[in-house]
């Protein structure tokens, strides 16, 4: 599976932390944010974290918080989730049918981020979302 | 004329876009770039298939300008009497051949015909001398139009030739395409509040605000642009496309009124985008965003940021866009104790800051978007001191 580089011009529809201590970079990360940022779907594995972006009430935007150092990535289709900027290179009607093919391959459910390394190989992270306590959240909804 | 004048022209003007624009999806654009034609006293041309909204934008448009409009359905067998006022029997009696123009497009200051190839030789020969010169003329009958700009679409581009000439008098063409498939919720539901809309239009935008642009754009100084304007012309013209002189020369007042709703009154690099909308072909403007990266690159408009976006290749666009946002927001601070706006206000820049990064590093960001980019990062520094401090006193309140 091949990726091409496209204009990073998507909107940002999560973030990707790896490495040690990421959950925990994540978490004080977000504790630093507005109390929205706080509600913000999230999702964890060993050595990675992801927090995904969320529509404010009566808004039609997702939004998400600015988290130095994450990666961004993009909902390239439903439930699949690449970096921003990067793109499967294959024409785009092929595109759902090798993720489905990968998927079945390598046993993986959208939702999903997948992310290529330079060596050409590809991470790929099963999300498990979990939601956070909407109480941080009290002020927004009120 | 004052400057604030202007500045509270195009204030007035981009308040007038949000309003309208947030009645239709996906349509700013196209709303934009009539507004420029309006502007530059020039025609627009819109080419789309049928269901796209073409009409009901230029006819809110128009019912929202405080201005004389007139609309039509143009059919193989439309007469010309039915645009340009049948016959004055009186008149005839006496030997003269004069129309009666009251209410008729030589009488509109904005006009908008629909299916516009579909019109007769006559109809169009007519047209033709309303468009280039404002003048209406019938037999010994002539009378000068107040023709500011007149919209005209079709479901395609004609591939006649005399048909094809006649397009090339429209200097702006725009194609329309239905909405796309992650806006068709949006669409349905801004569908719906329209069926449920009792009627309550929006208040006109004042005559004296396009009056004021409109002279204002002949002000403007397009000599630091001249050289630029030339290349892109030659480059242009190396591909292939067609483009006459008249348009050519006449794509400066649409760089001019750019510049003026852009707030300034000197064209610079920023306003060269309309010169995609100078091709008529939906082909050949998507070569020409390609074509013109790095010269068009330094594109932005606040006021008609939609317009750049479709003009631009994408990732000037969005830097254009990014741009125009965060402006946007910059500027609209809430007050401090408005905790609930306040803290919407840090949440989208957060997602503005967000984007932006995603998009450009330290070295490739755009110099426009730069300070922009610099000033949302010491508005939320300053947001999480206030919170620290706000921390801090609750905690010694609480010991």
């Amino acid at each position: 599976m091949r990726w091409i580089n496209i204009d990073p011009i998507q909107a940002v529809d999560a973030l990707l932390l790896t490495g040690e201590g990421a959950a925990d970079r994540l978490e004080t990360a977000l504790s630093q944010k507005p109390s929205f940022a706080r509600t913000l779907p999230r999702a964890q594995g060993e050595g990675w974290a992801a927090v995904f972006a969320r529509t404010l009430p009566g808004e039609r935007e997702a939004m998400i918080p600015s988290i130095g150092g994450a990666l961004p990535l993009y909902e390239a289709e439903r439930g699949w989730y690449f970096p921003v900027g990067l793109q499967l290179d294959a024409p785009a009607d092929m595109v759902p049918e090798l993720l489905q093919y990968l998927a079945e391959e390598a046993d993986l459910r959208p939702p999903a981020i997948l992310a290529p390394r330079d060596d050409g190989r590809i991470d790929a992270y099963p999300v498990r979302l979990f939601h956070p306590s909407e109480q941080a959240a009290g002020a927004m909804a009120g | 004329m004052a400057d604030i004048e202007i500045s509270s022209a195009v204030k007035q003007l981009d308040a007038h876009l949000d309003g309208l624009s947030k009645q239709f999806v996906a349509r700013r654009s196209l709303m934009e770039l009539v507004m420029l034609g309006l502007i530059a006293k020039e025609h627009v041309l819109l080419i789309g298939p049928p269901g796209t909204g073409k009409s009901a934008v230029v006819q809110a448009i128009a019912r929202t300008l405080d201005a004389s409009s007139f609309e039509y359905l143009i059919g193989r067998f439309t007469e010309p009497g039915e645009l340009f006022g049948a016959l004055d029997l009186a008149g005839l009696r006496d030997g003269q051949v004069r129309p009666v123009t009251k209410g008729m497009l030589p009488e509109a200051e904005v006009a908008f015909l629909d299916e516009i190839f579909l019109g007769s030789t006559a109809i169009l020969n007519s047209l033709l001398k309303i468009l280039n010169e404002r003048t209406y003329r019938r037999g010994q009958f002539a009378t000068k139009v107040p023709l500011i700009s007149c919209v005209a679409a079709s479901n395609e581009l004609p591939t006649d030739a005399a048909l094809a000439a006649f397009a090339d008098r429209f200097l702006l063409t725009m194609f329309v395409d239905p909405v796309g498939e992650d806006q068709l919720s949006d669409l349905l539901d801004a569908g719906w509040a329209e069926a449920h809309r009792d009627g309550a239009e929006m208040p006109p935008l004042d005559r004296a605000v396009l009056e004021t642009l409109q002279a204002a754009a002949l002000e403007v100084d397009v000599a630091g642009v001249r050289e630029d304007y030339a290349h892109i012309v030659r480059k242009i013209r190396l591909m292939g496309v067609p483009m006459s002189d008249r348009k050519l020369v006449k794509g400066l007042k649409l760089i001019a009124s750019a510049s003026l709703l852009r707030g300034s009154n000197q064209a610079g690099a920023e306003d060269l985008w309309p010169i995609t909308y100078l091709v008529q072909s939906r082909e050949r403007q998507a070569d020409l965003r390609d074509l013109l990266h790095t010269e068009l690159a330094e594109s932005r408009n606040p006021v008609l940021a939609s317009s750049v976006a479709q003009a631009t290749h994408g990732l000037s666009a969005h830097a254009a866009s990014l741009s125009a946002q965060a402006q946007t927001l910059l500027n609209a601070k809430p007050l401090p104790d408005d905790l609930r706006a306040n803290e919407h206000w840090l949440v989208r820049l957060e997602t503005l800051q967000t984007r932006i990064d995603a998009a450009f590093s330290e070295v490739t960001i755009p110099d426009d978007l730069k300070p922009l980019r610099a000033a949302i990062e010491v508005a939320l520094q300053d947001q999480a001191v206030e919170n620290e401090a706000n921390g801090a006193a609750s905690e010694s309140s609480a010991g």
